[in-house]
C-alpha cells in the first residue's frame, strides 16, 4: 500500500526565528572545515561592514539591524567557504533597506562598500566607474546573492526589533528620563547584533538584558524582588547566558578586531 | 550551579546575588506559597537550571574542557582567562523606588492571566510604524551608538564626503567628464572625415590613406586616454 506523501508546509510568521542549538553549534562553515574563530570573525566583519555601510547610506538603525540578522541567519544555512561574505553583506543591506522602506540603489550599495574597503585599508579615495566591467560584475553578484538569501530564508525576512521595547520598558520602569541609561542600553543592543543572540532569544529578552546590563554599569537600581524582567517574559537563565555572550565578545573583541583586518586584506 | 558559577565571575558578592535571583524565580513560580515550601523546592530547581544549561549547549561554547565532558570535542574552548576577566558590576542596593517595585508586583500578578508583551504590542502607539523615529527624536538617542571604545570600533569615523550621495555625485562628475572628452574627440574625427569627403574627387587614393591613418591615430589616442 502506498504511503501518502507528506509535504512540508510553509509558515510565515512575524515572530523572529529562534534556531535550535544543534543548528547554532554545527554550522555549515564548520562542516566545510572553517575554524570557529574564523567564522566568528567573518560574522563580526560582515556585521561591521553592514553597520558602516548603513551609516553611509543614511539608513535608520533598524535597517542595519535587519540586515545583520539576515546575514547571520543566512550563514547558518550556507557556508562562508562557498559564499563570499562581502557580497552577502551587500545583498543583506540592499534587501534590508527595501524591507525597512528606505530603498537604496544597488549602485550606491556597491559604491559605499567599495569606499569603505578602500578607506579601511588606507588606500586613496577613488570612485568606481559605473560603466566598467568590475561594476557590472559586482552588481550581478549582489543581485544573485540577494536571491539566494531570500530563497534560503524562505522569504521570511521580517525581523522584529527590540529597539522600541527598550524605550517602552524603561518607561514602565520609570527611567525614561535617564538619557544615559537609554543610550547605553541602545548601544548594547547595537553591539550585540554582531553575535548570534538574535538567533537565540526573543527581542523582548534581548531588550531586558540590555537594560539590565546598562543599569548595573551605571549603578541604577531596578526592582529585583521579584525581578522586573519577569514581567516581560525574560528568565534569569536566559539573561545570564546573554550577559555572558555579550561580555565575552566585549573582552575578546580586541583580538577579533585585529584578526578582522587580516581577513580583510586576504579577501581583497 | 557550581559549574554555572565557574562560567561567570561576577565579583565578590556574586554568589549571594545568584542565589537571590534564583530564589526570586522560585518565589514567582510559587507565588503565594509558604517560605518553607519554596526552600524545599530550591535545590531541585537550581540543579535543573544548571543541567539544562549544559544539555542545551547554550553555554557550552564558553565551557572549558574540565567543566563538561559532553562539550569536549565538538566545541572550541574559549580561554578560561578570558571568561575570568568578565566582571559584572554588583547590584546597587536600595536605590530603586518602592513605587516601581509595587508596580512590578501588580504587573506580575496580572501576568498570570495575560501576557505583558502582548498587551504592549496591542497598544496603538506601539504599533504605529513611525513611532520609532519619534522615539529616537524624543529621547535624543544616537541611533548608531556603540559601547565599544572608539579605537576599537568608531561609527563616527566618516566625514561628509563618505556618504553615498557624495560618492554618487563624484562618480557622476567623473563619468560626465570622461564622456565629454570622448564626445569632443568624436566630433573632431567627424569634422576631419567631412573635410576628406569633400576633397575625395580630387585625390581619392590619398584621402583614403589619410583617413585610415587618422582612424588609427584616433584609436590609439582612445587607448591612451
Amino acid at each position: 500500500m502506498a504511503v501518502p506523501t507528506e509535504f512540508s508546509g510553509v509558515v510565515l510568521s512575524l515572530e523572529n526565528t529562534i534556531y535550535p542549538d544543534e543548528k547554532l553549534q554545527e554550522t555549515p562553515s564548520q562542516l566545510d572545515g572553517l575554524s570557529k574563530e574564523m567564522e566568528t570573525n567573518l560574522r563580526i566583519a560582515g556585521c561591521e561592514y553592514i553597520q558602516a555601510a548603513g551609516i553611509l547610506l543614511k539608513l535608520p538603525q533598524v535597517a542595519m539591524a535587519t540586515a545583520q540578522v539576515l546575514y547571520q541567519r543566512y550563514y547558518y544555512s550556507k557556508s562562508f567557504v562557498k559564499y563570499n561574505y562581502e557580497i552577502c553583506a551587500m545583498a543583506c543591506i540592499f534587501l534590508a533597506a527595501k524591507i525597512e522602506e528606505h530603498p537604496r540603489r544597488i549602485r550606491d550599495v556597491v559604491n559605499v562598500f567599495y569606499h569603505i574597503r578602500r578607506k579601511l585599508n588606507e588606500l586613496p579615495n577613488k570612485v568606481m566607474d559605473y560603466m566598467s566591467n568590475e561594476y557590472f560584475h559586482k552588481k550581478s553578484e549582489v543581485i544573485k546573492a540577494e536571491r539566494r538569501v531570500l530563497k534560503e530564508l524562505g522569504f521570511c525576512v521580517h525581523v522584529k526589533h527590540p529597539h522600541k521595547c527598550i524605550v517602552t520598558y524603561l518607561k514602565i520602569l520609570e527611567c525614561n528620563d535617564n538619557t544615559e541609561l537609554i543610550q547605553k542600553a541602545w548601544n548594547y543592543m547595537n553591539d550585540s547584533l554582531r553575535t548570534d543572540v538574535f538567533m537565540r532569544y526573543t527581542p523582548e529578552t534581548i531588550a531586558c538584558a540590555c537594560i539590565y546590563l546598562s543599569a548595573r554599569q551605571l549603578g541604577i537600581g531596578l526592582p529585583s524582588n521579584p525581578p522586573w524582567y519577569e514581567v516581560f517574559d525574560a528568565t534569569t537563565k536566559e539573561m545570564e547566558v546573554y550577559l555572558l555572550i555579550v561580555s565575552v565578545i566585549d573582552s575578546v573583541d580586541m583580538l577579533i578586531y585585529q584578526v578582522k583586518y587580516v581577513v580583510d586584506i586576504i579577501a581583497s | 550551579m557550581a559549574s554555572l558559577h565557574s562560567l561567570v565571575n561576577y565579583g565578590a558578592d556574586s554568589d549571594n546575588e545568584d542565589e537571590q535571583e534564583d530564589r526570586n524565580k522560585d518565589s514567582l513560580v510559587e507565588y503565594r506559597d509558604e517560605d518553607s515550601a519554596f526552600k524545599a523546592a530550591e535545590p531541585t530547581v537550581v540543579s535543573d537550571s544548571a543541567t539544562d544549561l549544559h544539555a542545551n549547549g547554550k553555554a557550552a561554547f564558553y565551557v572549558s574542557e574540565s567543566d563538561d565532558d559532553s562539550a569536549k570535542g565538538k566545541l572550541v574552548n574559549t580561554d578560561q582567562d578570558e571568561i575570568d576577566r568578565v566582571q559584572l558590576p554588583p547590584e546597587p542596593d536600595g536605590i530603586h523606588s518602592l513605587n516601581v517595585q509595587k508596580k512590578i508586583i501588580t504587573m506580575l500578578a496580572r501576568k498570570m492571566d495575560s501576557n505583558m508583551n502582548k498587551i504592549l504590542e496591542k497598544r496603538k502607539n506601539f504599533r504605529n510604524p513611525s513611532i520609532y523615529e519619534k522615539l529616537v527624536e524624543f529621547c535624543a538617542i544616537d541611533e548608531t551608538g556603540t559601547n565599544y571604545p572608539a579605537e576599537m570600533y568608531n561609527p563616527k569615523l566618516w566625514d561628509k564626503h563618505d556618504y553615498y550621495n557624495a560618492i554618487a555625485k563624484v562618480q557622476k562628475e567623473t563619468y560626465e567628464k570622461k564622456e565629454k572628452a570622448k564626445q569632443s574627440r568624436t566630433q573632431y574625427i567627424s569634422i576631419v572625415k567631412e573635410m576628406m569627403q569633400t576633397g575625395k574627387g580630387r585625390n581619392a587614393v590619398n584621402s583614403t590613406s589619410i583617413q585610415n591613418n587618422l582612424c588609427r591615430g584616433s584609436m590609439s589616442s582612445l587607448y591612451i586616454v
